[in-house]
């Protein structure tokens, strides 16, 4: 394919070579030879190639959808063959088709032959009847009662060791001790013991002089509006007296 | 000879119905060379331009009795090639992006495969170059670096602002240069 002839130059050409000398752009110096080509002749026959595709008949679309004349009667008839086809890859490897009827295992000289009436004739011997003794019931009710006492005893004994715990002991009777045990500690005793541990001992009280006890009621704020300055000014005067 | 007609006189003859074939035939000869070129710049491979420049034609013979000779012809003929190429490039980048490799140097490998190419000559890097542009900057480099088209009618046939497109070519010719230089 001979290289096409180089591109012809327009009127606006000068222009362009002017825009990128202002460019300063290289490619003022890079030849525009087309380095693409065309087969022989393409230009010559194009229109007529063009032509023809412009005369051809539009596609019917009429057509989409059709299936070829007698597909569905042979339908089922290439279905089957496939699917014979594909059975038989399946089973068409040489190897195992060499190994299918090689059995490994072996049986007894004439096993089969005595099998049914090796199996008929247990069917049709009689069956042993056994005869269960009769045993004393007073040995039942001695064996029911002595089991039972046993269990009875070692639900007790568990029950009563474990009541010497506080798990089993109700939540409620834990907290009343500590209440009681606590309301005997005196202020200082509290304040020894923070300041031993280091939390903070001013915070603590004026925690405890705002334990809910302490605070007024709902209605206190309602019949009397000084309550909240009130409150505020024990506190403080709480918080004065510990520093 | 044909070359030489009036496009206005074309389009009456193509109205004609018993000069429309031959009407159409002048208009091809007249145009084929430069909107192929202009599409084989583009596509780069000359079976995809073959296949674009036809149907583009083909759209040309539907459309013509409806084109209003509000816009010239030859600017008309370059809106529907530049669409055309257009399309066929996000076709062709949908394609490659579905296929396992998703290339997207699918124009820069076309370049390389042709029998004539060789990097070491500055052409051939140039074209290499201008594959690196986005679609519209290259479409609007092609048009006016090789076809030399004012700014004013390539403004008509991609419906652009000459200012826009002044810019886009500047832009693009420096990004060619910077290819250039630094591959």
């Amino acid at each position: 394919m001979p290289l096409n002839k180089s591109y012809q130059a327009m009127p606006e050409n000068t222009i362009i070579q002017n825009e990128l000398k202002e460019l300063n752009s290289l490619l003022i110096d890079i030849s525009k030879r087309n380095v693409f080509s065309v087969p022989d002749g393409y230009f010559d026959a194009l229109s007529r190639d063009i032509l023809l595709a412009v005369k051809q008949p539009p596609v019917q679309f009429e057509e989409i959808g059709t299936v070829p004349t007698g597909y569905f009667e042979g339908l089922s008839g290439s279905i089957m063959k496939k699917i014979k086809a594909e059975m038989s890859d399946a089973e068409g490897s040489v190897l195992l088709m060499g190994l299918k009827n090689i059995n490994v295992y072996s049986v007894p000289r004439g096993y089969f032959d005595q099998l049914a009436s090796g199996i008929l004739n247990k069917i049709q011997q009689p069956s042993k009847v056994v005869v269960m003794q009769n045993r004393s019931s007073f040995f039942r009710y001695a064996a029911a009662a002595v089991i039972t006492g046993f269990i009875g005893l070692s639900v007790i004994s568990i029950f009563d060791k474990k009541g010497e715990t506080d798990f089993i002991r109700p939540k409620t009777e834990i907290a009343f001790n500590f209440d009681e045990a606590f309301s005997t500690l005196t202020d200082a005793d509290i304040v020894n013991y923070l300041q031993k541990d280091g939390q903070d001992v001013n915070a603590a009280l004026v925690a405890s002089i705002s334990d809910d006890k302490s605070l007024p009621d709902q209605e206190d704020y309602l019949t009397d509006e000084n309550t909240l300055d009130n409150l505020l000014n024990q506190l403080k005067a709480v918080e004065s007296t510990t520093n | 000879m044909a070359e030489h007609l009036d496009d206005k006189e074309l389009l009456f003859q193509f109205k004609i119905e018993a000069t429309k074939e031959v009407a159409f035939t002048r208009i091809i000869k007249k145009y084929q060379e430069k909107l192929y070129w202009h599409i084989r710049r583009m596509v780069i491979e000359h079976e995809d331009a073959n296949d674009v420049l036809q149907n583009m034609f083909i759209k040309v013979w539907k459309g013509l009795d409806n084109f209003r000779e509000d816009s010239q012809l030859y600017t008309w003929l370059y809106r529907i090639a530049t669409n055309e190429c257009l399309t066929f490039l996000q076709q062709q980048k949908k394609r490659s992006s579905i296929s396992l490799s998703g290339d997207d140097n699918t124009l820069s490998n076309k370049i390389k495969a042709d029998e004539h190419f060789d990097s070491n000559k500055l052409e051939w890097k140039l074209q290499l170059a201008i594959q690196k542009l986005p679609e519209k900057q290259r479409t609007v480099f092609h048009l006016r670096y090789y076809d030399e088209m004012p700014y004013e009618e390539m403004s008509r046939v991609l419906e652009t602002s000459e200012g826009a497109l002044k810019a886009s070519y500047h832009h693009a010719v420096k990004k060619i240069e910077d290819f250039i230089l630094n591959r």
